[in-house]
């Protein structure tokens, strides 16, 4: 298979899944770096994926493929690149080793990142023009950001009149509407959300532009049209039944008194009158007789006189009715989306404050920077990095705004002569089929829109449809043909079938083996517990036939989902791990800590208390009766408490040392804190981490975070557990599992909830009032053929959505592959009524189960021995006592004396530079230039040193006459060193100066004649010594008898 | 295994027999002393050492210029940029200081390197011209900022040269201008020890001394990056042998070929940064002395610490222990954050929370004041951006507070002040010996500050000081005592620089760290710096590459540690380098890739169940005479343990405290005002008027209680505010909606408001029930038992069915078991009740008067909403059931 034939400009690969999509892209870049004359190509080519994982994965392909190149170890991907480049193997492998040191020793500029990183990087590249701090950190979660932006609007109540006036408006509108909850907060978190995500920024940005005057209008607008429209039906219904009694039409003559029934609810203003009116417009448009079979002919006539009339009334009543519930629900978000401007501006500006940069506001500030900026080359090359090469992974992915940038980065460098007169060139892979992100932005769309295409960037895409399956074994293979061939007929939307009618048939690469079963459950109450049964009972049949639990995972679409499984498994010791769901929170032990700080912070709260002493019950072990336990230690402190059970923490530490260390000193003080359990040290990394990074200061604000992060934070992922997987679908995109499990696969394609929608007002309305966002429920899509394309966009994407997560699912199998249904939602479209429906034309095996292949059962796989070894932290943990062994005592230096040290060192650093009466004045003047003295500690000095310098005793010395060296280290065979503070000699004589500010000791004359000893060995002179005492006020020198002393 | 330092040391000694006379220049101080240490071992008798000089110290010296501090570069650059842009400096101190350290760096690197910078400012001018251009926004403002850079640069360079200091790159200038006439005078022999990347000054020094015969360059490099093709760790002095005149005569010698020798290199992922250092004292315990640990993110140090064996071994810690995390310090930054921010009269109160609610104040600080704290703190609570100074005054006015939060003049006396606050708190005597160490470094920083700003040079500008002490508290560290020479050595990559181990650990081996992240702070676009060879992240990589490289070449048991666990957030990457060693492909190198496993044990804890001693029947019986409350009785069922909690150990609910009042606050303030609006109605039968009259009265009453009740708590702003008009107009609506009934000829007569009862539910044993009911009253012919509810009323939990055993474990029904207990109260008090109607009103649905208890299974639209006579006799026997369980002592408290 070679998917290169020449180097395209722009080249398209659809990859289904399995079809080696890693593979090719892998080659497609090593070809692109080969033809090169250069061996430094990569840094013209840039990759772009979506997650860390796939970055990494990537990086690491290309570097094994070069690394087993330069071995002379030729595969598959070998014998292609050969073809395409004309290369010979030693060729090959030569080059290979040069590029992969080259990399390896380049690796800043061997660019494949995530499309966040780079555009990470674009941010920094220009933080000047975007306003930015050089230093802003990024943020992944906006949650905090939002909360306090919510925070601070509410708080502006009764500071600020205008704000104060729209949310105590929107509070008794949520009165009157009888909402259940009150609360703003969560409305106007929401509206931070608008700004932030992708799918709702173009309508947010525009609605930002009204200013509040403006929607104020719009707002007594639409309350006035919504007035006349309910007193238009008023008196509509009022005339009509007024009309049909003239007639002599009354209630008693229609069945269930229809007309009637519908015109009095409409001016009692009962509910669901929408409904009533359209069965009622139903009725009549079909021709059924409203009135009773008792009516005389003589009524039936009159009423059929009247029925062009009734009919345009009653569509007259029905339009109104649609025109007012619009409105109303366009006005129930009117508030906060007045708002959106103002939050938008607080979001920027808490995110100014703590100098970080929320994630989700990336594509934005780079689309500001664009669009003032037509020269978009420049931006790579501010970045140091000039592209020619660009291969962007999972495209399907990438949303509106992230293509546009990319689109307008790229095409720049595309359309530029390389520097050996290439062009630049474009690879992008994707699967349609396997876009799961709509709801994070991505538009899956684009991928099928750019393939038609053919002006795009000016360039005519090749196409090329990736038609093997290198991951699953044949039956799966097949299974995923069959179902996904047969799925298009089930389909109900164009859309979804677009995405499902190309490439579907893939070539099985493994000729043989695999197996797939498809289990339908019977309805029953409580179905979970049968599904979670089921799986157990599928895990032991892949455990029979050979593989290990870490060989298995379960996909499930909700995080509650993987909970709930994981609950089943801990009861049933199978051992298994959940990505990102295994929540720091679930962890006693990190409980036990965070109940320490709260009760640190809370000291008298006693329902803390309680909760901690029947922590400490339980690990303690106590045997006396617990309600003595807690009794007896209720009005004690804790620090007492503590203790009495020989535990050593103290929550005085709290006050002195920094949270991290104190809750450390916790893991080791409570012996049921095991550090080396990963939830644990998970722990003490964020604490550590918060405090380095100085997002925190004290317990208190640690407390706010985990509250806020308390369903977020979990410990990190690693593959080597050997355990089940647990994961969610999304997560486990791009990733393959010997054998998968997708339960709850009876779930309804469409979703029930209610979807807020955007529109633009001008459609519906006779006055412009903006982008309106609204409810859409089933209600909605009954107003008209606007709102019925409306609901199809909708119901279409949700399709795709849902079929796209199955084929995801369903295509991560290497070898087994379990699906488990059930005769749930048979009666709607559903998961499970679309599995059956295909099934139909299958035969099932006696236990009605639906098989591809056959399942053998085997003692054990052959698998290739791990190059990497699997270890554990053995030792037993225990707190060392640093803190006494290593640091400085710094106690023995009392107060008293530090002003006097540091006038000592002072004077022996300023003499250390004077060697002669002159250099007094310069050197004194420099150091009051520093500011390092006064002026009157610099007259002192002079004063003093002055005086030195001319003391009769030693006044010779200071002279020309002598050499002086100040403060030279005199070296002894493997002894310690020697720092006379000065030595003054000449041809015969040697001299030792020694500056003592203290008071006289003994031991200054000892050091003295040490100094004298060794001075007389190295100069072979005669040797003096002598010390002056400096003292406040005066000065004294004495001579040093080296031979008397030495006796 | 010999050394670097030992294989110079012992060329210097064949090389010259008077040490006197040579001079040895290494990269760091602190080599310098390793240095000596290490000769004093190879020399037989005593003699006076070389000069040794840290390049540093030796640029200096050549210079006559000492280096300038970081807070005299800051101030010097502030005066300075005021100066040179007059009325655009529009920036404050605040603004300034986010450029200002970008600026530094670019004039230090343009001076080092010996740049032309008026050439190079002019470019960077054209070239920010050029994209002003493209971006069409002129407004000159910007622009003029670029012009004006050179001249910035220059009176920069002036006033610090006037002060006889200068940055680290005027160091370098100045240095090389003296540097020839220096080196003639002196009789000197050069060697430059351990060097790799240079700048062009040191290159030019280098290069003549090597020229003129006067020095010799010894390099730390293996032949292997040397002879390898483009290995970036010899980058450098690959560049140096190809172009140097000195190379080109003469050979370049190598003296190492160690890399390439037998090694042990294992690479380890932890799961966690922490299980680093959990594995770094697992390996260490069975290496020798010989070993160092290079820690890539100093962060780890504390954790590495408290878990290594001290005891065991010798230790040297090379880098301080950081201060900024602790909560002495934390508090120092609070205050002059404080006082650096708050220009009037008038205190922010973020910094002020900081300071008064930080735990470590309370206790060792205001531990006397600590009532008068409380207070202030509550009022921060509501407030929002400042608080006046004044305010604060008629609050408390202690001397220590007053001390503290006392607005300052400026940035001497905030400083003075910051002195005798410390000092308060060491005479306090409430420090450990850790803390007193930390308290003197604070002194000592504190008092030079003092000193500084004494003289009229060393100007802080208030609004600057907390920047400046921020800075300058970050560098300030406690010190380890060790011993540089033994011991097992724990430092950071950059202060290995030619020291040799025979085992090293190296920590954080993630792209990122190793090497560090491309982060290139410049104002200098990436090609402008090429162009002028100022050195960018490429070259960057390469000195990380040759550090790392460099302390492998002679070591025999590598490990390199780090962190594999696939996180949330931006790429971790095990570091390029291990990818290095692993395609290396060196026979003798055993290498090794490990993964610590996960330990994810969770275990199990069950809530003890309380055993029924004589003690806790006691305390029943005593409630039981008193009377069980609707709540009580509520509770248990809902979970017996919870009852335990409340009524046996008498623990209130804990609702943490917020600045919003809570449900139970609104629950207080709507009862209260609702029982004052009805109570000059009692016993009579409504009228419009009332309605009027109390119409008028809502508001008034509603703030009156809020005052009354919470008024000291909370401010009526914000949220509490909306609560409040909420409820006003909820309030008003259920009284309207009330009037309108009464207006529709409907009678209302109010018979009993908080009406209290006590019955007893057994009378046998003294059981009794007690309570309060909200309303009762008369409408039209149907008596009614009401309870008012100020939260959301789900209609279905008010229907009931005579299986009572739903009310366990379920707090949904709280309302319903409650009106339950009303109707038989009032039944067993005699009152016939089976013609009564039970409801609850809830303000949240203040159009809908009353929400029924009604019976499940009675048809949907009928009105009927009397009770089922036979319910109540039903529940009666349920209670008493419960009652019996209650008392049971085979049945503890449990969790359900």
């Amino acid at each position: 298979m070679s998917t290169v034939n020449n180097l395209n400009a722009f080249l398209i690969l659809n990859a289904s899944a399995g079809s080696g999509k890693t593979f090719s892209i892998v080659q497609n870049y090593l070809v692109h770096l080969f033809k090169d004359k250069s061996d430094e190509a990569f840094n013209k080519m840039l990759g772009i994926t979506f997650t860390n994982a796939a970055v990494l994965e990537m990086k690491s392909r290309i570097l094994e493929q070069l690394y087993k190149f330069s071995n002379n170890k030729f595969d598959n991907m070998a014998q292609n690149i050969i073809k395409e480049v004309d290369f010979d193997k030693d060729e090959l492998a030569k080059k290979s080793e040069v590029i992969l040191n080259k990399i390896l020793n380049n690796y800043g500029t061997f660019d494949i990142i995530t499309i966040d990183s780079l555009f990470h990087r674009i941010i920094r590249g220009f933080a000047k023009e975007l306003e930015l701090s050089y230093s802003f950190d990024v943020e992944i979660e906006p949650e905090i950001v939002l909360n306090e932006s919510a925070e601070y609007f509410i708080k502006k109540v009764g500071e600020d009149k205008q704000i104060s006036n729209l949310l105590e408006r929107f509070t008794y509108q949520k009165i009157n509407n009888e909402e259940n909850d009150w609360r703003l907060k969560e409305d106007l978190v929401d509206v931070g959300r608008l700004i932030l995500n992708e799918n709702d920024q173009l309508y947010a940005t525009q609605l930002r532009k009204i200013n509040l005057k403006k929607r104020d209008s719009h707002e007594k607008y639409l309350k006035h049209e919504l007035n006349l429209l309910k007193n238009k039906n008023k008196e509509i219904s009022t005339k009509l039944l007024e009309k049909l009694g003239l007639e002599g039409l009354n209630a008693d003559l229609f069945t269930y008194k229809y007309v009637y029934k519908e015109l009095k609810g409409l001016l009692n203003k009962d509910k669901e009158i929408f409904e009533k009116f359209l069965r009622l417009n139903d009725k009549l448009n079909e021709k059924k007789p409203l009135l009773k079979a008792s009516v005389t002919d003589d009524l039936v006539n009159k009423f059929n006189q009247i029925i062009p009339y009734l009919k345009s009334d009653l569509t007259k009543i029905t339009n109104n009715l649609i025109s007012i519930d619009i409105i109303e629900n366009i006005l129930r978000d009117w508030v906060p989306l007045t708002l959106l401007s103002n939050v938008s501006s607080v979001i920027d500006k808490i995110q100014s404050e703590k100098n970080k940069i929320l994630i989700s506001t990336f594509s934005n500030r780079i689309l500001k920077q664009l669009s003032i900026n037509p020269y978009h080359n420049i931006i790579f090359e501010k970045l140091g990095n000039k592209y020619h090469n660009f291969f962007i992974d999972e495209f399907q992915d990438t949303s509106e705004s992230q293509w546009i940038i990319l689109k307008s980065l790229i095409q720049d460098c595309l359309q530029n002569f390389g520097e050996n007169k290439n062009y630049g060139t474009l690879t992008l892979v994707g699967d349609s089929k396997q876009s799961i992100y709509r709801w994070r932005g991505a538009k899956p769309e684009q991928f099928i829109e750019i393939q038609k295409s053919k002006d795009l960037l000016f360039l005519k895409p090749k196409i090329e449809d990736l038609k093997t399956n290198y991951r699953s074994q044949k039956e799966i293979v097949e299974f995923n043909n069959f179902f996904y061939l047969k799925l298009i007929d089930q389909l109900e939307h164009e859309q979804t079938k677009k995405v499902y009618n190309k490439s579907l048939v893939q070539n099985a690469k493994n000729k043989q083996g695999g197996y797939v079963q498809i289990d339908f459950l019977n309805n029953n109450e409580d179905i979970d517990s049968v599904y979670l049964n089921k799986i157990i009972e599928k895990i032991k049949i892949s455990l029979k036939s050979g593989f290990d639990y870490k060989d298995i995972a379960i996909l499930v679409r909700y995080n509650r989902e993987a909970r709930e499984i994981s609950i089943k498994f801990q009861e049933e010791s199978i051992p298994h791990f959940v990505s990102d769901a295994l929540l720091f929170a679930d962890s006693n032990q990190v409980q036990f800590l965070i109940n320490l700080i709260e009760l640190f912070l809370n000291p008298n709260v006693l329902s803390l208390k309680i909760q901690h002493l029947k922590l400490l019950y339980h690990y303690l072990n106590k045997d006396e009766e617990v309600h003595y336990f807690l009794s007896k230690n209720l009005n004690k402190s804790f620090n007492q408490i503590f203790k009495e059970n020989n535990l050593n923490f103290n929550f005085d530490d709290f006050n002195k040392y920094s949270l991290f260390y104190c809750i450390e000193k916790a893991c080791f003080d409570f012996p049921w804190i095991d550090l080396k359990n990963t939830f644990v040290n998970s722990f003490l990394d964020k604490i550590l981490h918060l405090e380095n990074s100085e997002q925190i200061s004290n317990p208190l604000d640690f407390l706010k975070i985990w509250q806020a992060n308390i369903s977020k934070w979990s410990v990190a992922l690693n593959d080597e557990v050997n355990g089940v997987k647990i994961s969610t679908v999304h997560k486990a995109k791009g990733l393959e599992f010997p054998v998968v499990i997708v339960p709850f696969s009876d779930k309804q394609i469409y979703n029930r909830q209610a979807k807020k929608v955007w529109f633009n007002s001008s459609e519906f309305l006779e006055t412009d009032v903006g982008y309106a966002r609204i409810k859409f429920t089933k209600k909605t899509s009954q107003f008209g053929n606007y709102w019925k394309g409306i609901h199809q966009k909708i119901k279409a994407d949700e399709e795709t959505d849902a079929w796209n997560f199955f084929y995801v699912a369903t295509t991560r199998a290497v070898n087994q592959l379990f699906i488990i249904s059930s005769n749930k939602n048979q009666n709607s479209y559903s998961f499970s009524r679309v599995i059956k429906n295909i099934l139909q034309s299958k035969k099932s095996n006696e236990e009605g189960m639906f098989e591809w292949g056959k399942i053998k059962n085997k003692k054990s796989l052959k698998r290739s021995k791990a190059k990497i070894v699997t270890e554990e932290i053995t030792y037993d943990v225990e707190k060392s006592n640093f803190e006494e062994k290593l640091f400085y005592p710094n106690t023995s230096n009392k107060n008293s004396k530090k002003g006097s040290r540091r006038k000592g060192d002072l004077i022996h650093e300023l003499l250390s530079h004077i060697y002669s009466l002159e250099d007094i004045q310069i050197v004194l003047d420099k150091y009051y230039l520093k500011g390092k003295i006064d002026k009157v500690e610099k007259e002192y000095f002079i004063k003093i040193f002055k005086r030195i310098h001319l003391h009769p005793m030693i006044k010779k010395y200071f002279s020309k006459n002598y050499l002086s060296i100040n403060e030279k280290s005199i070296l002894l065979p493997d002894k310690k060193i020697l720092r006379p503070d000065r030595i003054s000699y000449d041809d015969k004589t040697c001299v030792v100066i020694d500056y003592k500010t203290g008071s006289k000791k003994e031991k200054d004359n000892l050091q003295v004649i040490e100094y004298m000893k060794y001075m007389g060995e190295i100069l072979n002179r005669e040797t003096l010594g002598f010390i002056i005492y400096i003292g406040d006020n005066n000065l004294s020198v004495k001579q040093i008898d080296f031979q008397t002393n030495k006796n | 295994m010999k050394t670097f330092l030992n294989e110079c040391i012992a060329r210097i000694l064949k090389e010259n027999k008077d040490l006197s006379k040579i001079t040895v220049i290494l990269p760091t101080q602190r080599l310098c002393s390793i240095f000596v240490s290490l000769l004093s071992k190879e020399i037989n008798s005593p003699q006076f050492s070389p000069n040794i000089y840290s390049i540093r110290d030796f640029v200096s010296n050549l210079s006559d210029l000492s280096k300038a501090s970081k807070t005299e570069e800051y101030l010097n650059l502030y005066k300075v940029y005021k100066e040179v842009f007059k009325n655009n400096a529009t920036e404050d101190f605040e603004n300034f200081i986010k450029w200002a350290p970008t600026l530094i760096s670019d004039f230090n690197k343009i001076d080092s390197n010996m740049i032309d910078s008026k050439l190079i400012f002019k470019d960077l001018y054209e070239y920010q011209k050029m994209e002003n251009l493209f971006e069409n926004n002129s407004d000159g403002n910007d622009l003029g900022f670029w012009n004006l850079i050179d001249k910035l640069h220059q009176e920069f360079s002036k006033i610090l040269l006037a002060k006889r200091i200068g940055t680290s790159g005027i160091l370098y200038r100045e240095a090389v201008k003296k540097f020839k006439n220096y080196i003639k005078n002196k009789n000197q022999f050069y060697y430059m020890i351990g060097f790799n990347a240079l700048n062009n000054s040191e290159k030019l020094i280098f290069q003549t001394l090597l020229d003129t015969k006067q020095g010799s360059v010894l390099w730390d490099l293996d032949k292997y990056f040397f002879d390898k093709d483009s290995h970036s760790s010899a980058k450098f002095i690959k560049e140096y042998q190809r172009e140097w005149n000195y190379y080109k005569k003469t050979p370049f010698i190598f003296n190492a070929n160690n890399y390439t020798q037998n090694k042990r290199i294992i690479s380890i992922s932890t799961n966690t940064d922490y299980e680093q250092a959990l594995k770094v004292s697992e390996i260490t315990r069975n290496l020798s002395d010989n070993t160092v640990i290079v820690l890539g993110e100093e962060g780890i140090l504390f954790p590495l610490l408290s878990n290594l064996k001290i005891a065991d071994k010798k230790w040297n810690v090379t880098m301080g222990y950081k201060l900024t995390q602790l909560p002495i310090v934390r508090f120092f930054l609070a205050y002059f954050n404080l006082h650096s921010s708050s220009p009037n009269n008038n205190l922010k109160t973020i910094p002020l929370s900081q300071i008064i609610g930080s735990p470590f104040s309370k206790n060792l600080i205001f531990k006397n004041e600590i009532d008068k704290i409380e207070n202030l703190n509550r009022i921060l609570f509501s407030n929002f951006d400042e608080i006046s100074f004044e305010k604060i005054k008629s609050l408390c006015n202690t001397e220590i507070l007053l001390k503290v939060l006392h607005p300052k003049e400026d940035a001497f006396i905030c400083i003075e002040d910051s002195i005798s606050i410390l000092n308060f708190i060491r005479k306090n005597k409430n420090l450990d010996e850790f803390n007193i160490s930390v308290s003197e470094i604070l002194l000592d920083t504190f008092e030079e500050m003092k000193i500084k700003s004494e003289s009229n040079n060393f100007k802080i500008p208030k609004d600057a000081l907390y920047y400046i002490m921020n800075e300058l508290l970050k560098t300030k560290k406690l010190d380890f005592k060790g011993d540089k020479m033994n011991g097992i050595q724990i430092m950071g990559i950059l202060q290995t620089r030619a020291l040799d181990f025979e085992n090293v650990i190296v920590t954080h081996v993630n792209e990122g760290t190793f090497p560090q992240s491309k982060r290139d702070e410049s104002f200098l676009p990436f090609n402008l710096r090429k162009a002028y060879g100022i050195p960018t992240f490429l070259e960057k990589d390469s000195v990380n590459s040759y550090h790392f490289f460099r302390i492998l070449q002679r070591a025999k048991n590598i490990f390199l540690l780090n962190n594999g666990s696939a996180g949330v957030g931006f790429l971790r990457e095990k570091s390029r380098y291990i990818r290095q060693i692993s395609f290396s492909k060196i026979p003798s190198h055993n290498f090794q890739e490990v993964i610590i496993s996960q330990n994810i044990k969770k275990s199990v804890i069950k809530e003890p169940s309380i055993n029924k001693t004589s003690e806790i029947i006691k305390k029943l019986k005593y409630i039981s005479k008193n009377g069980f409350s609707a709540t009580s009785l509520r509770k248990y069922l809902s979970n017996p343990i919870d009852f335990y909690s409340r009524y046996i150990l008498e623990i209130p609910d804990y609702i943490p405290q917020t600045n919003t009042l809570n449900d139970m606050e609104r629950g207080i303030i709507i009862h209260k005002t609702l029982e004052e609006l009805y109570t000059p109605y009692l016993k009579k039968q409504m009228k419009i008027p009332y309605y009027d009259k109390i119409l008028k009265k809502i508001k008034f009453t509603l703030h009156y209680y809020f005052k009354k009740y919470y008024g000291n708590k909370y401010d009526l702003t914000g949220e509490n505010f909306l609560i409040i008009s909420a409820y006003e107009r909820a309030i008003r609506l259920f009284i309207n909606k009330e009037k309108k009934l009464v207006i529709d000829n409907n009678r209302i007569f109010i018979l009993d408001i908080e009406k209290d009862f006590k019955v007893n539910l057994n009378s046998k044993n003294e059981v009794f029930l007690k309570g309060k009911i909200d309303r009762l009253d008369k409408f039209n012919d149907v008596y009614r038992v009401i309870d008012y509810k100020t939260g959301y009323m789900n209609p279905d939990y008010l229907k009931y069915t005579s299986d009572f055993q739903r009310f366990k474990g379920d707090y949904k029904l709280h309302n319903q078991f409650q009106l339950l207990i009303y109707l038989l109260a009032l039944k067993i008090d005699g009152e016939k009740v089976e013609n009564f109607q039970a409801g609850v009103i809830s303000l949240h649905s203040p159009l809908t008067t009353i929400i029924p208890l009604k019976n499940k299974s009675a048809p949907k639209n009928k009105g009927d909403n009397s009770l089922d006579p036979y319910i109540l006799d039903e529940f009666h026997e349920f209670l008493k059931s419960v009652i019996l369980e209650i008392f049971d002592k085979k049945k503890s408290f449990v969790s359900l």
